[in-house]
């Protein structure tokens, strides 16, 4: 059967790139070829870049209203399609079919808010700022916007960026993770299909030199990063060389508190789709439970009883649980984190090597496996695993639980599952990560909301979706004016 | 097989509902079921409505945040018997059974789901298929002879 070869899409049009260079998309579950992406070259970046460009004027000057129109036309294409996209999803990425959903709905959520932007993109003005003086902020878009995509949400994160920076007027560029492209295509031909003007959006297939080349590019104006904490930095660094306006979003380490007087009925269903959820690959999955006092021993021995009963498998098969990991490499990467943690001296209570489900011998899978007796400095408590991979460490109380989160160099998320306001309270006050859930196992900010973390968790100042979003994708024009 | 997915549990749902709209369409349209066509034919509308609700809730209800594994709910114990060439007057009694199985999956379903938006539009379908068995219930005295029964939600 002959494997597809990806195309480009460049000024309203699929083009093929002329690149020699080839990487296959495979299904980690089954390690099927799905297709052959690109490695696209320079003159195929600036090609992109220039029909973002020459679409930039005539979108910026297109009325806030009619740029939502086309948003309400594509949240119904994604509606109608969001199925297929939903299987595509978990083909190329190994999600569970219920989690593509839930990924795909995310998106669309993105679209929804970007519908309301003649009211998110409005200035403030001041009569009398000064005497006679009346003051005019307004809000303008900047120009041409990229994003390089993460392989873990392939449809929601660049959905993070794109429908926020067009509906603003600027123009995209976007380039999907290498690993799995094929969602993001589906959403272009819907792009397509609503009828954006040609130029408005753009898709480079492309790994790192693509992304240098749009970072280092005079027509870019700004960069939308989203991957691991070590690539993220040096985005931030290297787009700030070249003037540009740039969110790097990295990596985590996540910390979840239980509290002695948690509902460990509520608490263990809350942790177990944290932790092993989307097999781990989530920005936002707990890694570290933190078990405060006489918690540890029944919350450890119930949290192992539910893991083990994860069903690992092909994802597209509907009952399953858990999904693979996305390549053979990740696998080696995560196993050998739980080498470490054993030489480091932790328990390993659930040992998730060597699982192979039925049917799916070439697949990338672990299954869900949890250390005990882990401690604060053990890599396997400090380092970001990205799979299912956990630990479990005993503390005497919050205080202890609040300075381990501290010391971590990461702030993306961390929970808290109490039945006290006060604990609770104390802990929204002091945790220092920017994405706090209480009873909650993953604390996502909806598409309202910014999304992004703190310290080593997001290179920047200006995060993903809600206003945060409007703010990164606009210029604050201010305008004097004295006319009396 | 085990549901134990939000996504099995709507999608064993969404089967059952639409496998229970063409069978409905299917007898309307048999000369055989004289008087009930017209109460067949109001059923396979009723079913279609429900596959459209249920995959909207699994388009609109499943959000990755509060995704739990479902446990203790099985397949088997709701599956309606396979259709076969029934006599006249099994057709009805066959639908009364597969309505009754039906309104026990929504119920034992709807506690087991986890996300309360879904429990409560699961419910609302027990509640219909409820109502279905009854009307189909009514239908057995004139089968073959008199009307259609009358749906008690209707107005």
């Amino acid at each position: 059967m002959t494997v597809e070869t990806l195309r480009n899409y460049v000024g309203g049009r699929w083009v093929d790139s002329a690149s020699l260079n080839h990487l296959e998309v495979t299904n980690p579950a089954t390690g099927e070829v799905l297709a052959r992406v690109p490695l696209s070259t320079r003159e195929e970046v600036d090609s992109a870049v220039r029909a973002a460009r020459a679409a930039y004027p005539e979108w910026r000057a297109t009325a806030p209203l009619t740029r939502a129109r086309y948003f309400f036309r594509l949240k119904d294409l994604l509606e109608e399609r969001f199925e297929d996209i939903a299987r595509t999803l978990v083909r190329e990425e190994g999600k569970t079919l219920d989690e593509a959903r839930g990924e795909v709905r995310r998106a669309i959520e993105c679209v929804e808010a970007t519908t309301g932007i003649p009211s998110l993109m409005m200035g403030t003005c001041l009569e009398d700022a000064a005497k006679d003086i009346d003051t005019v902020a307004v809000r303008q878009p900047i120009g041409v916007f990229a994003m390089l995509a993460p392989f873990n949400f392939p449809a929601m994160v660049p959905m993070w960026f794109l429908p926020f920076a067009v509906a603003c007027g600027n123009t995209f560029i976007i380039k999907p993770s290498e690993q799995v492209p094929l969602c993001q295509m589906k959403i272009l031909e819907a792009m397509d299909e609503v009828g954006f003007p040609p130029g408005v959006v753009n898709l480079v297939h492309g790994a790192r030199d693509v992304a240098e080349a749009l970072i280092e590019h005079p027509g870019v104006n700004g960069i939308s990063f989203v991957g691991r904490s070590a690539v993220a930095r040096q985005i931030y660094r290297r787009a700030a060389e070249f003037g540009k306006r740039v969110q790097a979003l990295g990596g985590a380490k996540n910390f979840l508190v239980v509290m002695p007087d948690a509902d460990l009925g509520r608490t263990v269903p809350a942790l177990i789709t944290s932790c092993f959820g989307c097999a781990g690959e989530r920005c936002l999955s707990g890694s570290v439970i933190l078990a405060v006092g006489e918690t540890y021993d029944p919350l450890q021995r119930r949290v192992v009883d539910a893991a083990s009963r994860l069903r690992v498998g092909d994802p597209l098969d509907e009952t399953v649980q858990m999904g693979p990991v996305i390549s053979r490499r990740h696998t080696e990467r995560v196993l050998r984190y739980i080498d470490q943690g054993l030489q480091e001296g932790a328990k390993l209570l659930l040992d998730g090597r060597g699982v192979i489900p039925a049917g799916s011998s070439n697949g990338y899978f672990i299954g869900a496996t949890i250390f005990a007796e882990v401690r604060p400095e053990m890599t396997i408590a400090r380092e970001e695993i990205f799979g299912p991979v956990i630990g479990i460490i005993p503390v005497r109380d919050l205080e202890e639980a609040l300075g381990i989160i501290r010391a971590n160099e990461y702030g993306n998320t961390a929970c808290i599952f109490t039945e006290s306001g006060r604990s609770a309270a104390e802990f929204v006050y002091r945790a220092e990560c920017s994405m706090l859930g209480i009873n909650v196992g993953i604390a996502a900010p909806m598409a309202f909301f910014p999304f992004g973390g703190i310290k080593g968790s997001l290179f920047g100042d200006l995060k993903a979706t809600g206003r945060a979003a409007i703010e990164f994708f606009t210029d604050t024009k201010v305008v004097i004016s004295r006319w009396r | 097989m085990e549901l134990t997915t939000f996504g099995a549990v709507l999608g064993f749902a969404i089967e059952q509902e639409r496998a229970a709209s063409q069978l409905y369409a299917e007898a309307s349209r048999d000369p055989r079921s004289g008087g009930l066509a017209a109460l067949f034919s109001e059923a396979a509308t009723e079913k279609r409505a429900h596959v459209g609700w249920l995959e909207r809730s699994r388009r609109e209800q499943v959000a990755e945040m509060i995704l739990v594994p479902i446990s203790d709910l099985r397949d088997e114990a709701f599956l309606p018997s396979p259709p076969t060439d029934l006599e006249r007057s099994q057709i009805l009694d066959r639908m009364i059974d597969r309505e009754e199985a039906a309104h026990r999956f929504y119920r034992v379903a709807a506690q087991r789901i986890g996300l309360p938006e879904v429990a409560k539009l699961l419910e609302r379908i027990a509640g219909r298929t409820a109502s279905r068995r009854l009307v189909l219930e009514q239908g057995r005295a004139p089968f073959g002879a008199g009307g259609p029964g009358r749906h008690p939600d209707r107005r």
